[in-house]
């Protein structure tokens, strides 16, 4: 089974793709790809990396790479030429579908063109004898180094897809995400699989006009990150949207945002989604509170079992890192296994806490900062503060915030001699803005004379 | 500084330190979505309101406030600061 068997299966006319330039029904959609199999003919039975501003030329892509390519390497829109280099040497990819203008591409590096061929000329198949089974490669959200590349199959993306084929016709999702990161493609395979229509806004364009674009599109089923969700809130526009279906996930969903959202949009469902890169989509939680219930320890959803471990050096009762267990989990990273125990249990990398009947979520074990599903690690800020002229202390934790979850605040000790005035500020945020994703750069930055340290000694990242 | 005038020249800062444009007429009229602030923009204006004037109403609140307006925004601070 593979992405164009899929959209066989769903009724021709009915629209696929609202996009800024038109809508789209499965039965434009298929030979489309059809076409493009047949520019690219050089890839057949090899790795491709796709690497897109425009969502219809990432669907177009995806169509027409599933089961022709042997490796799809989805890479986001923001990710640095460097990287995008990077991953696909570590990927072994060679052809890279594109529309970055201007992209410098390495010596082993082909872009293959994008333009549709001409009607009919040299199309090829889409179902049939020659299908291989492609693998999906994405890459982790965490925006600071080089992102993990986690591999999966059509099947462990689809696993959660709803194919209630009534139900599905009657959605239409909105995208607002990088259909290339793991919760864009969740909605992108959610609404081609489940038989709805997708409409996917300019995300270049103002968030107003994306919400203006999804009420034109009549999208009644939405899924974003919470950041982005109290974002939305703040404007009078998406009150208008008639939504049937609000999902929200990549970052910790609080009880607060979740009953705005229901207040706001009295007649949805409302759920909240735990997933990730590696863990695939891990449970959805519908019943209007944050965090999930400590029932699911001994008798989880469908598909899925969830463990707590304590933690071994220092444990506290009902407190430790999740573990999961699903049908549903990345095969692999590439170039190393996923943290996985011989019984198949992945580590989450998630802190929980047990009290009473809820299981809450308390952050990331690794300490990383989560800035509206942007995971951040303190000593990638530290290391590039500390390369900073006149830097000799940093130390970076997160400070909470009701809009984005969390954010980077800085403590800096400069040398005798340098002025801790708005000149230097002014130099320190602009290096940092250089060598750093947006969401890392501190958005608190104090100076000092010492830093703070804990009992054990280490530089005191907690959380405030 | 009144409560208003500072928020007001906090969003001009921030905007600035964002290198995104500020309306030159901003004021409490104008919508959250046009004051030039994303949502990092406003994570950064909250924590920097609360190291100024040592609280964030935001925080506090049981009910989640999404304010429309940046006078609606203003509001919240000049509400939490008179029930003090």
């Amino acid at each position: 089974m593979n992405l164009s068997n899929l959209l066989q299966q769903r009724s021709g006319d009915a629209p696929l793709w609202l996009t800024p330039a038109g809508p789209l029904a499965a039965a434009q959609a298929l030979p489309v790809a059809a076409a493009l199999r047949g520019a690219w003919a050089p890839v057949a039975g090899r790795p491709v990396a796709v690497w897109a501003n425009d969502p219809l030329l990432f669907g177009r892509a995806v169509l027409a790479l599933d089961g022709f390519a042997s490796r799809l390497l989805l890479l986001p829109a923001a990710l640095p030429a460097s990287e995008v280099h990077a991953a696909c040497s570590n990927a072994g990819v060679e052809f890279l579908v594109t529309d970055v203008p201007g992209t410098a591409c390495a010596a082993t590096l082909r872009r293959l063109p994008i333009s549709l061929p001409p009607c009919g000329g040299g199309a090829q198949p889409l179902g049939g004898d020659g299908a291989v089974a492609s693998e999906w490669v994405l890459a982790t959200s965490g925006t600071t180094g080089a992102p993990k590349l986690v591999s999966h199959t059509l099947a462990t993306l689809t696993g959660t897809v709803q194919r209630d084929e009534r139900h599905g016709t009657q959605l239409v999702w909105g995208l607002l995400y990088d259909p290339a990161r793991f919760a864009g493609l969740q909605v992108f395979l959610q609404a081609l699989a489940g038989g709805s229509a997708l409409c996917m806004p300019d995300r270049d364009e103002p968030l107003p006009l994306q919400v203006t674009a999804l009420a034109i599109g009549g999208v009644n089923a939405l899924s974003t990150t919470p950041t982005l969700w109290r974002r939305l809130l703040m404007g009078t526009a998406v009150a208008g949207l008639p939504l049937a279906v609000v999902t929200m996930g990549g970052e910790i969903a609080d009880e607060p945002l979740l009953r705005s959202v229901a207040r706001t949009f009295p007649a949805a469902r409302v759920r909240h989604i735990y997933a990730s890169t590696e863990a695939g989509v891990g449970f959805s939680v519908a019943d209007g509170h944050e965090g999930f219930p400590a029932a699911w320890l001994d008798a989880p959803p469908a598909g899925i079992e969830l463990a707590i471990e304590p933690d071994a050096a220092e444990p506290v009762e009902g407190e430790g890192e999740l573990l999961i267990r699903s049908t549903r989990l990345a095969a692999r990273y590439l170039g190393q296994a996923l943290p996985k125990d011989d019984d198949g249990w992945l580590r989450s990398g998630d802190r929980v806490r047990q009290e009473g009947d809820r299981v809450r979520f308390r952050g990331r074990i690794n300490g990383a900062i989560n800035i509206g599903g942007d995971k951040i690690l303190p000593e990638t800020v530290e290391r590039v503060l500390l390369a900073c002229p006149g830097v000799v202390a940093a130390t970076v934790r997160g400070r909470r915030s009701a809009f984005t979850g969390a954010l980077v605040e800085a403590t800096v000790v400069l040398a005798p001699g340098t002025g801790g005035g708005d000149a230097t500020r002014a130099a320190l945020l602009a290096h940092c803005r250089a060598a750093l994703p947006r969401a890392a750069v501190p958005g608190v930055l104090r100076f000092a004379t010492e830093l703070g340290l804990t009992d054990a000694g280490k530089q005191d990242r907690a959380i405030t | 500084m009144n409560i208003e005038t500072l928020i007001l020249a906090e969003i001009r800062r921030i905007a600035k330190e964002s290198e995104v444009a500020c309306p030159a007429d901003l004021g409490s009229q104008t919508p959250v979505f046009e004051s030039g602030l994303d949502s990092l923009g406003f994570a950064i204006l909250v924590a920097s309101l609360e190291d100024r004037l040592g609280f964030d109403p935001f925080a506090s609140l049981t009910e989640a406030v999404y304010p429309h307006t940046v006078g609606e925004f203003i509001a919240v601070y000049t509400g939490h600061a008179a029930a003090e």
